[in-house]
């Protein structure tokens, strides 16, 4: 029965291609999608921006512009649908060095223009009125020749200026980072979508009167849940190995980087055990809930894409307020996310372990709640 | 001996102030088709699901042939099955590979189980379809899909809800000719349709549930009729003259129907039409339908609220 039952829900999802989609093609085309959006570079991010700088060409705005120009952007004096339009106050020198505080710059900026690259901007522009500042002072004071060409007093400004020799990065995973997040956080979400085939096949089982007849079987209808959910439980950890498969080996590839080293097996098939039992027991309470397939869509897709926007799988969880970050906490997706982040760098943590506890009691619990709502349903049962 | 034993049977929905069955009674040996007519909303559901121990009566009993301690719902899993109306199978999976995940939840070995389902193929003539996925077949082999999933239990009572609907007349009459085989096999059938000529045809008894209660017809006492249809209206003094024949008589314009019990009562419905000699159209001597039943029936009941 086991393995006719195995067979029979390998059919029924396989036939359908709408859930070969949403399990296999959806989370890969996702994984793509942002892995391809995160792994732009900030440079090449600062010169697909348009920057409008208006100024009256005095030297200190011009060698402001310069400083700007210094960080790769590209400024333009009149650019109608400029990303960012800056004006500068006139007298900079003096209102540079004055005790009065008030704004030097205007800056503007379109609605489509992201809070990442305003906040980046406007750090670019501190630094830039820094080193006006600085070059300012120093023609003062006689430390830089003010016979030598503009290019080269900015190049020891610069210099003078310079921290990044402070700095010593250890992160030894120089390589993961962009798919250590978008692989991960895609390949939760497109597991977690295990709800919509469970939910389908049993609606329909409810509907064309399938399971009346199977309950005059001699069979335990709770028995036939079970390996029911059995099924889709090994579907869902084939799905895993597979997506993790493409995310490790082949979309590093596609980016130009080193594919992920398939060096902790163990670790691997443990986290795809325990993060597709919780997938399948949650998706267990949805399928017993829902009572028509516009319920499970809205339900189980719903209740997904909130779960995922939560866990930090759509915006880094690092830039979320404080708020939102706690209730990630609360997430199965951000404890699977988190579990398949430490496989991949080979890391287990105590704070995976923990993932992997949480885990183990979420599923324990959506079972139980999901086997009293199945059996409600049964009671519900009745010849149309 | 007794198939299963209705007594007064009743049932009434939570939040419903009307019962939906009212004292039904319902004795049907082993090896009978009981056909269960009637409107749609008249109950027919609610008993099925009674029968099948999907609903627990709210009063009267029901008694299988099963032994005192085998509680209902195991008497239903062990000798019960169910042909819904609706096709109760996998459409995606073929027809053998249905009949295979059926047979694996009856509780056979792989050998028994094999044999089964041969044996059902067979039966139900699906032998040269068992390769092909059961949502391309046809309506009627669709329908003898539904039914050898039923038959892989080899079950006592079968239960089947329109067995017959959307089929084209080959495949039903397939269908009817194995209800019947089955039925002289001991087989008991309890069997639901609107087509009222197949429940006459396949069954022995025949109860016709109104807004949850039962009328009992017996298909061996139908009632004989003659209609004459004469060339013009009847006069309202023939009218009378045959109202106050001491028989059934129904007159309506140039139509006279009457209902006889005994051919005394045929000599003299024909004595008065050759008296009468008016001009005749048409004789008709026939027994009384079910279908014509039903409609008396509805007619008297006030099927508008249907």
């Amino acid at each position: 029965m086991i393995v006719q039952s195995i067979k029979k829900e390998f059919i029924l999802v396989f036939s359908d291609l709408h859930s070969v989609a949403v399990l296999l093609l959806m989370p890969v085309v996702f994984m793509l999608i942002m892995t391809f959006a995160m792994s732009e570079r900030q440079e090449d991010m600062i010169q697909n921006l348009q920057v409008e700088f208006k100024t009256n060409n005095e030297f200190e705005q011009i060698l402001f512009g310069q400083y700007l120009t210094h960080f790769g952007y590209r400024l333009h004096p009149e650019m109608p649908k400029a990303n960012a339009s800056l004006v500068l106050e006139s007298n900079l020198k003096q209102q540079l060095f004055s005790n009065q505080q008030h704004p030097l710059i205007q800056i503007e900026y379109s609605s489509a223009t992201s809070p990442a690259i305003q906040a980046l901007l406007s750090q670019h522009i501190q630094l830039s009125f820094a080193r006006l500042k600085l070059h300012m002072y120093m023609l003062d004071t006689g430390e830089i020749d003010e016979g030598l060409p503009l290019d080269k007093q900015m190049s020891q400004i610069n210099q003078q200026t310079d921290t990044s020799q402070y700095i010593h990065v250890t992160n030894n995973n120089s390589s993961l980072p962009v798919i250590s997040y978008s692989v991960p956080s895609w390949l939760i979400f497109g597991i977690y979508f295990i709800v919509l085939p469970i939910s389908v096949t049993l609606l329909n089982e409810v509907q064309n009167g399938t399971l009346i007849r199977l309950k005059t079987f001699p069979l335990n209808l709770h028995h036939y849940f079970l390996v029911k959910l059995l099924a889709f439980y090994l579907f869902s950890v084939g799905q895993f190995l597979l997506l993790s498969l493409i995310g490790w080996r082949l979309i590093p590839l596609l980016i130009e980087q080193p594919p992920v080293p398939y060096n902790h097996l163990w670790e691997l098939l443990s986290t795809a055990l325990i993060v597709c039992l919780a997938a399948v027991s949650f998706a267990s309470i949805i399928a017993s809930l829902v009572r028509s397939f516009e319920q499970a869509i809205v339900l189980g897709g719903g209740v997904n894409i909130i779960m995922a926007a939560l866990s930090g799988f759509m915006v880094p969880l690092d830039i979320m307020p404080t708020t939102l970050q706690h209730i990630a906490q609360f997430s199965p997706m951000y404890w699977s996310a988190q579990l398949v982040k430490g496989t991949m760098y080979g890391q287990f943590s105590d704070d995976h372990w923990m993932s992997f506890i949480y885990l183990a009691v979420f599923a324990s619990i959506s079972l139980t709640i999901s086997a009293l709502l199945f059996k409600r349903r049964l009671r519900e049962l009745s010849w149309n | 001996m007794s198939a299963f034993k209705v007594t007064d049977l009743g049932y009434r929905y939570a939040n419903s102030s009307v019962p939906a069955l009212q004292d039904v009674n319902i004795n049907l040996d082993a090896g009978q088709c009981l056909g269960l007519i009637g409107p749609n909303g008249a109950g027919k559901s609610t008993l099925l699901s009674i029968l099948s121990g999907l609903l627990i009566p709210t009063s009267g009993t029901l008694h299988f042939g099963q032994n005192e301690k085998t509680t209902l719902s195991k008497f239903v899993q062990e000798n019960v099955a169910l042909v819904p109306q609706e096709y109760a199978f996998y459409p995606q999976l073929s027809v053998l590979q249905n009949l295979e995940y059926f047979v694996s939840l009856c509780g056979l070995t792989n050998t028994k189980g094999k044999i089964k389902v041969q044996s059902v193929m067979q039966q139900c003539q699906l032998q040269q379809v068992s390769t092909q996925k059961a949502k391309l077949l046809s309506g009627g082999y669709k329908r003898r899909l539904n039914l050898a999933i039923a038959l892989l239990k080899d079950p006592q009572i079968l239960y089947l809800d329109e067995p017959t609907v959307g089929v084209d007349p080959i495949s039903r009459s397939a269908i009817l000719t194995l209800l019947k085989s089955l039925k002289n096999q001991g087989k008991t059938i309890v069997y639901t349709s609107h087509l009222l000529t197949e429940v006459q045809d396949i069954c022995d008894q025949v109860v016709m549930l109104t807004r949850g209660k039962a009328n009992y017809l017996s298909l061996n006492t139908q009632q004989k009729f003659i209609t004459i249809t004469f060339a013009t209206a009847l006069s309202e003094n023939w009218t009378k003259q045959f109202h106050a024949l001491p028989i059934k008589v129904e007159c309506k314009e140039a139509k006279v129907t009457a209902y006889i019990e005994t051919s005394e009562e045929l000599l003299t419905m024909l004595a008065l039409i050759g008296n009468s000699q008016l001009p005749i159209l048409n004789i008709h001597y026939d027994q009384t339908s079910l279908t014509q039943y039903y409609l008396n029936h509805m007619e008297e009941n006030d099927s508008t609220e249907y």
